[in-house]
């Protein structure tokens, strides 16, 4: 299988797959500028690695490799960040949340008006 | 429900129509509609987010200002009336204190309000985030949760213990032979959700497929970008 696998979370549909045949740079070409798009509009793109999932930061169309964070476990626990591994989109799968608008329930996120409170009678 | 009855156009109609113009705007995310019980609050990268934050069905393109001349000052959960108290100042002056009641009847017309804002929502929509929530978990989790609504699983990286509810907020724990541990009821909806409903804009299991992929790829993320309710709470929902 050469396909990169995109599952997409979306509110009209559930989710929408994007589809990719990795050897075919047209597709692997889009699939970058779409990637690259939802990662700066603030999607976390996750994929699954081994029994793991980590969390895609960029997207290499030269390699056709998902970008991650890789840290080293041999180092003190400070310093684990900032080393980055590919892993190659083909036949990996992948699921792309949008952007959150964090939940409120209980907590009103919009201007209270005076008829909604109520008050003391005394 | 008045806009669609007057318009003589069904949900059904309308989803489809909004599905398209995502389609064709390429808005990957999809695009919310609005409803009459509850208005929409957004996230701010949405394409549309101007034109649909704060709105309901009865608002829709009208300019949003806040003429009522109160500043929102401080809230708080009272648990022992089960009320949240808002302090409000009017017009820079006086402070002036008044609640919204959350106890049973708020739960209620909470759920009521859900009723509504689930006719914007596709059953096939659901039917294919149920398709892709059997992909991530065990296939004895995933019966659970067709059974009972809810499922668990205990984060590799931090031991921390979470159960994923359909329209609920996550709850994480810490579990041991002995004792189990409250840690927080963790509130997010990718996208946008209805204000002061338990409901996302996404059909619910997409929600807790949201909630399940950030645990595992980013817990710090998932933990930083939630609100986090205590147990007694409305928003735990408990």
């Amino acid at each position: 299988m050469n396909n990169g696998d995109l599952a997409i979370l979306n509110c009209s549909d559930g989710d929408t797959r994007l589809s990719f045949n990795s050897d075919v740079p047209d597709e692997v070409a889009r699939a970058k500028v779409i990637v690259e798009d939802m990662l700066k509009r603030g999607y976390c793109i996750s994929i699954v690695v081994g029994d793991k999932m980590e969390r895609v930061k960029a997207f290499d169309a030269t390699k056709n490799e998902y970008v991650i964070d890789a840290p080293d476990p041999e180092a003190p626990a400070k310093r684990r960040g900032g080393r980055r591994k590919g892993v190659p989109t083909k036949s990996t799968r992948a699921y792309a949340v949008a952007p959150t608008a964090g939940g409120g329930l209980g907590v009103r996120a919009f201007p209270l008006r005076r008829s909604q409170l109520a008050k003391d009678t005394r | 429900m008045t806009v669609v009855e007057n318009n003589s156009l069904s949900w059904q109609d309308m989803r489809r129509a909004v599905g398209r113009l995502a389609k064709i705007e390429r808005t990957y995310m999809g695009i919310p509609m609005p409803i009459e019980e509850a208005a929409l609050v957004m996230t701010k990268s949405h394409p549309h987010y101007k034109n649909l934050n704060g709105r309901t069905t009865t608002n829709l393109g009208e300019d949003l200002k806040d003429d009522s001349g109160l500043e929102l000052v401080n809230s708080w959960f009272d648990r022992r009336d089960r009320r949240r108290i808002y302090l409000l100042r009017e017009n820079g002056g006086r402070v002036e204190r008044g609640w919204i009641n959350q106890g049973p009847a708020h739960r209620l017309t909470s759920m009521l309000k859900c009723l509504g804002a689930s006719l914007t929502m596709d059953i096939k929509a659901e039917e294919r985030a149920m398709e892709t929530l059997s992909t991530l978990i065990k296939p004895h989790l995933f019966d659970a949760y067709r059974m009972l609504g809810y499922f668990i699983e205990t984060s590799k990286r931090s031991g921390v213990t979470y159960l994923f509810r359909l329209l609920g907020a996550t709850i994480a724990f810490r579990s041991t032979e002995d004792s189990t541990r409250f840690l927080a009821a963790l509130c997010l909806h990718p996208l946008g959700y209805y204000d002061d409903l338990p409901m996302g804009v996404m059909v619910p299991t997409d929600d807790v497929i949201a909630h399940l992929v950030m645990m595992r790829s980013d817990e710090v993320m998932f933990w930083r970008k939630s609100n986090q309710h205590g147990p007694v709470s409305p928003g735990a929902m408990l």
